[in-house]
């Protein structure tokens, strides 16, 4: 099972769970169905995304468990509750946590759940989840981390318990710059094995060092496109979860979300939602 | 503080964090001291990328000032005399983007795009 975790920012959405399809301008999650924007709202972008990979691989459709939360963080405390019951009956192969709010006691726990499982998944963070398993020094119990260079910077950062707090900043988001920056992390243990810190230029990176780096197709608009970094969160699970071996899912997960771009021809203004539908498609181009 | 520095020799005050080294601009241009925004030099990066640059006769009044503040500083370095500096203009982490229609907003790593004219927000990217 590929199992994708996090919240949205709707008031009122229950606990959630069960398996996921997502359709143009509609995502089903169990029996909740997300319509219009709503489809790529918080960590519906990712699970968008995900589903729409998997359909194009014809693998097993994702399962998801997410609940509302406007940043009062009930939401993500009553998620972790039930994930810390049901983890080990679900049996992830790949497991995904994205939006989600502070949280130590209930993170954690998560956490030892997952490494004492017979089988444990390959645990992905982003976002979020990213922030939190660093700041309370959890980062090697994951295996992969999809950064952005300013949640790199936090990574990097060995002291700085929050991610407004750090004593690095980016001037220029160069290759130097994400190279140093993702050694200084791994080299103190704030970076998992693999990450793929997603910028103008994407980088992969193996324990410390960058292996690979996916510049093209270039398409300038998607930088101001918000979600563009949640769907590659997306494909990249889908990929390892279809057993692609995890640096090669990173690069092509990459280039996927570039494709993705191109077909759609954005403007600025383009929403994300109008973009996930070319998942398919992109997923053809990069794998043939 | 060493004494009998030459009045050209620069300092170089350093910081573990961003919001000393805004702060310290601000209370010792309030002070009417002369100070440029740099980054340090690779060597001297065991704080936050911005430090500031003063005459070296400066540092001990800068120092008392900074202390009667609060704003806590990592060090300060005496810079060998033709050691260059770059510049940083703070200014300059907030850049714009020139697309036919809209118009990007960067401020590290957020961006916002409006519409040329309206004004109106169309994306919000970088705020995960």
């Amino acid at each position: 099972m590929l199992l994708l975790v996090g919240t949205m920012p709707i008031e009122d959405m229950p606990l959630t769970h069960g398996p996921c399809k997502y359709q143009e301008d509609k995502l089903t999650i169990g029996d909740y169905t997300l319509e219009h924007d709503y489809v790529t709202i918080g960590t519906a972008a990712m699970i968008s995304a995900a589903s729409a990979t998997c359909q194009a691989l014809n693998i097993k459709e994702p399962h998801a468990v997410v609940m509302g939360d406007i940043g009062m963080g009930e939401g993500t405390l009553k998620m972790f509750k039930f994930l810390n019951d049901e983890v080990v009956n679900l049996k992830p192969k790949v497991l995904t946590i994205h939006y989600i709010l502070p949280s130590r006691e209930q993170f954690t726990k998560l956490v030892e759940t997952v490494g004492a499982m017979d089988e444990k998944p390959f645990f992905i963070a982003d976002a979020g989840a990213l922030l939190n398993a660093k700041a309370i020094k959890l980062s090697r119990k994951f295996d992969l981390f999809t950064p952005d260079p300013g949640e790199l910077s936090f990574l990097a950062d060995e002291d700085a318990a929050h991610p407004a707090y750090v004593q690095h900043f980016i001037f220029e988001v160069d290759n130097t710059e994400v190279a140093r920056l993702s050694k200084e992390a791994y080299e103190h243990e704030d970076a998992p094995q693999y990450m793929l810190v997603k910028s103008a230029i994407d980088h992969i990176v193996v324990n410390g060092e960058v292996v690979g780096v996916v510049k093209e197709p270039l398409v300038p608009a998607l930088e101001a496109i918000g979600g563009t970094g949640d769907t590659i969160t997306g494909i990249v699970s889908a990929l390892i979860y279809s057993g692609i071996e995890p640096a090669d899912a990173c690069m092509k997960a990459a280039q996927i979300n570039r494709f993705m771009g191109e077909l759609a021809s954005p403007t600025p203004a383009t929403a994300i939602a109008k973009l996930i539908k070319h998942i398919p498609e992109a997923v053809k181009k990069v794998i043939s | 503080m060493p004494e009998g520095k030459p009045e050209e020799e620069k300092a170089l005050i350093v910081f573990d964090y961003i919001y000393h080294a805004l702060r310290g601009k601000h209370v010792l241009e309030q002070a009417g001291l002369k100070i440029k925004e740099v980054a340090p030099p690779p060597e001297y990066r065991t704080g936050c990328d911005l430090a500031l640059e003063l005459s070296a006769t400066e540092v001990d009044a800068a120092e008392r000032i900074l202390d009667e503040k609060n704003v806590l500083i990592l060090d300060i370095l005496f810079m060998p005399k033709d050691t260059k500096l770059v510049p940083v203009y703070l200014t300059k982490l907030i850049k714009t983007t020139d697309f036919p229609d809209y118009t990007m907003v960067r401020c590290g790593n957020m961006k916002i795009t409006y519409q040329k004219g309206t004004g109106i927000i169309v994306n919000i990217s970088g705020g995960g």
